[in-house]
């Protein structure tokens, strides 16, 4: 089939109703949460998880899918309006957003990271549609030991491209990964941490952990800073909805690159949408011939950034869909969900379920679209949203968190480990390590320990199996490049300026 | 009137009403039930293609039944968690089990849980058939069973297999097949049937059993062979693939099966009504169409058939896991 026969017969299956309405939902919602900052994709998808149970994998993935990159488009609406950040990706359009917005420029403003987001999706989704492809057969190429070496090449890139503090990072990539392996041993069945409870034996549930981890802590802490949040400033007026033909001339550059910077950081696991876009603006602040303008309103400080947070938000999905694997930990929650289901993302779903795959392509293209009508004209209304009392809303997201948590084992563990994670989220970020690491390690750990058993077991116990095979060989090289870039002083100072700015 | 009666004699009436009502249910048991929605709780993740299988039941039943019958899916520990639940239940018909191959498995598996089976659970009927299918890597050689004994003797403990994990039906055929045949192989287990699938066909491993539905896209599309099915009649999906007992393994004829079970000390007559109510569930031909897509065949029977298959089920796996000395735990 051709590429125009399979984004055709993609889009016989998005147009279907059900799945049109749940690309809508996810997108509205996406934004919605975007939009409200406190409440994250992570938090939104894992709570929506139970929810999906009732739909086929195909209307899932298109929601959850709608709800990731939606989110990227709605957090910079309150970045460039209310100088507060949606999501942590848009923080570095903050900076140039509010200051375009307090010269009356809102308008022009969003509407240039509303265009520059669409960009970066259109190719994006185009790449996934031209490469998933050999991705995925390339895939079938993968043993036991290539996977590991993925995976650790996940891993150190996690340490690598983290924010704050090398060895936060790192002992929080440990902890989650000692998480990632209560359950019960695969090749020996013998119980691992189970504390003698047979609920652990098949593990901690994944859903309890990353909402506690990320939707209740960021609840507590908002609570505790209750007066400061919404006190902020409002932008005057939203002004002329459209740029003029300078910010146009120099946006257009800067979304071309953020969008190359982006897609490519997307696939990368341990990268993301927020590496990307603070990266994308280093990139061009670097190549600008003013870089002064930086800071100040430049219009291309909103562009790049936003470009790049999109692409790789799309680009995320090539590993998933292609390989199976996690690249954030918010792709982690979505195969979590499809896990669930009994639908394995992986290398034969684009063979053995192409519906789901093209399908699941045409509708990211759709989902652009349906974002970029969302945003221009309703940008009033989602500012008025901000002005729900946070003391409404929060029992509402706890509530929603409790039953959703319940509901996809009915095993009250699960609501203890939701307790549980949500205070360790809380201590985590009073003692300033991010939650995102330890979620990272909790699913690569457990997949990194089983790939790296199961080479050795097919290799009769010859380590030498990891370097004999190619793929394995390449990964692991990289890996190690990875490894001396983090390690060499000068360019990790240079790592902890960037992120500071 | 209201004069006339104080409050002793309302105690009293109540409490003969309530004394009536009490001791009077086993005997209407049978006659009006069911009169309340009736929960089965199914050991296995929503969503997966075994709770999909109890679901279709559980909706063929409400219609025959006229009460609500519902799904509680309670996975964890294999299936322990959600049996366990039921044999605890009160035996009054208003909760069942939807057991499965893992029921008389886990029996002779894992030494520690907190019910037997045999003794605390009532067998009821059968429900669905779900057989496997053996499947080859397209680069090993191996074009049928008897090309794969001639290998795996050639080179004992050398050809790898895959399976869904320790205990797994596809580990469980593979080491009936190897005591049938005399023949070993080395065990590499996965997370699950797809995973195993796909390490066939990307050739980490040689060999799996696999449930039939689930791998038929992949057989269609190329990606690993078909070599033999494991139940003692061909398969409908794969009508050219000959079974292990045709290609010369005699006596290997084995399958997996879904049923409906209740906690120790059902009514019989509850018991019969319900067992009458999976066979119409099963006869219908509409079901039967879809299952049969899936891999799977109506299994239906009587209470007393599924008793003695049940029993014998439970034996034979306690042998071969005996005999290959992974259970116990």
């Amino acid at each position: 089939m051709t590429l125009i026969e399979n984004l055709v017969f993609g889009f016989s299956i998005v147009v279907e109703p059900t799945n049109l309405f749940f690309c809508f939902a996810g997108v509205f919602l996406g934004t919605l949460v975007g939009v409200l900052p406190g409440v994250g994709p992570t938090a939104t998808i894992a709570m929506l998880i139970p929810i999906t149970f009732a739909m086929t994998p195909t209307a899932a993935v298109i929601m959850l899918a709608g709800i990731y990159y939606g989110s990227q488009y709605g957090g910079s609406t309150t970045a460039i309006l209310l100088n507060v950040p949606g999501e942590s990706s848009n923080a570095i359009t903050a900076m140039d957003g509010y200051k375009m917005a307090l010269q009356g420029r809102a308008g022009a403003a969003l509407a240039i990271a509303a265009l520059g987001s669409f960009f970066a999706g259109t190719v994006c989704t185009l790449a996934i549609a031209l490469f998933a492809v050999p991705l995925g057969s390339i895939a079938l190429k993968f043993n036991s030991a290539d996977y590991f070496s993925l995976m650790l090449v996940g891993l150190i890139g996690a340490v690598a491209l983290a924010h704050g503090s090398i060895l936060k990072s790192l002992a929080m990539i440990m902890v989650g990964l000692l998480f990632g392996l209560v359950g019960t041993d695969i090749y020996t069945a013998v119980p691992r941490f189970t504390l003698g409870f047979v609920e652990l034996a098949d593990g901690i549930n994944f859903v309890p952990i990353a909402i506690g981890l990320f939707g209740l802590p960021e609840i507590l802490r908002n609570l505790e800073k209750a007066d400061s949040a919404a006190n902020a400033g409002i932008a005057r007026s939203v002004g002329r909805l459209w740029p003029i033909k300078d910010e146009f001339r120099a946006s257009t550059p800067a979304t071309l690159r953020g969008t190359l910077l982006g897609g490519i950081l997307g696939i990368l696991p341990g990268a993301g949408a927020t590496i990307a876009s603070f990266m994308a603006y280093t990139l061009e602040k670097r190549v600008s011939r003013h870089p002064e303008r930086f800071g100040n309103g430049a219009p291309e400080g909103v562009a790049a950034p936003e470009s790049a947070n999109n692409a790789a938000a799309q680009t995320a999905f090539i590993p998933m869909l292609a390989l199976g694997i996690p690249s954030t930990p918010n792709m982690a929650v979505i195969i979590g969900a499809l896990l669930v289901q009994g639908f394995a993302p992986g290398p034969t779903v684009i063979t053995a379920h192409p519906d789901f795959f093209w399908a699941v392509i045409v509708s990211m293209r759709i989902g652009n679209a349906f974002l970029l009508i969302l945003n221009l004209p309703l940008v009033g209304l989602w500012v008025q949203l901000l002005r729900i009392p946070y003391s409404i809303l929060f029992p509402a997201v706890l509530i929603f968190c409790a039953v959703g948590t319940y509901a996809v084992d009915s095993n009250i563990f699960d609501v203890y480990a939701l307790v549980a994670s949500a205070l360790i989220g809380y201590v985590l970020g009073k003692c300033n390590c991010e939650p995102a690491p330890l979620v990272l390690g909790f699913v690569l750990g457990a997949m990194i320990d089983k790939h790296f058993r199961r080479a050795l077991l097919v290799s009769d116990g010859d380590p030498a199996i990891f370097i004999e095979r190619p793929i394995s060989a390449g990964l692991l090289a990289v890996a190690v490049l990875l490894l001396v870039i983090t390690v060499v002083p000068g360019l990790r100072r240079q790592r902890d300026r960037m992120v500071e700015e | 009137m209201f004069k006339g009666i104080n409050r002793r004699q309302v105690l009293a009436i109540a409490t003969g009403l309530a004394t009536s009502l009490l001791l009077g249910q086993p005997a209407l048991a049978a006659d009006d039930y069911p009169n309340k929605p009736i929960t089965l709780i199914v050991p296995f993740a929503p969503g997966g293609g075994a709770s999909q299988g109890a679901q279709v039941i559980a909706n063929g039943l409400e219609k025959i039944l006229g009460q609500t019958v519902i799904v509680d899916n309670r996975p964890g520990g294999a299936t322990v968690v959600g049996t366990a639940a039921a044999a605890r239940a009160a035996p009054d018909g208003y909760t069942l089990l939807l057991g499965s191959s893992a029921t008389s498995v886990n029996e002779g598996l894992i030494a520690r849980k907190p019910y037997n089976a045999l003794t605390d659970l009532t067998p009821i009927a059968t429900t669905v058939d779900a057989p496997y299918v053996l499947l080859a890597n397209n680069n090993a050689g191996i074009n049928n069973v008897q090309e794969l004994i001639a290998k795996a003797k050639a080179q004992p403990n050398t050809l790898r297999y895959g399976s869904a994990g320790i205990g797994s039906s596809h580990q469980l055929f593979m080491l009936y097949l190897m005591s049938l045949t005399g023949t070993q192989m080395r065990h590499i287990p996965y997370e699950g049937g797809n995973p195993a699938a796909t390490a066939v066909a990307s050739g980490e491993v040689a060999i799996t059993f696999a449930d039939a539905g689930a791998v038929q896209e992949m057989v269609k599309g190329g990606l690993l062979k078909a070599i033999a099915v494991s139940p003692g009649k061909r398969m409908e999906i794969f009508p050219e693939v000959p079974t292990i007992q045709e290609s010369g393994v005699p006596g290997f004829d084995l399958t997996t099966w879904q049923a409906i079970m209740g906690p120790a000390g059902m009514n019989p007559a509850v018991v019969k009504k319900l067992n009458e109510a999976v066979n119409k569930v099963l006869a219908d031909p509409e079901l039967q169409k879809s299952l049969a897509r899936t891999g799977k065949a109506a299994m239906s029977g009587t209470t007393d058939e599924f008793k003695a298959y049940f029993a014998a089920d439970v034996e034979r796996w306690k042998k071969v896991i005996a005999a290959a000395g992974i259970g116990g735990k």
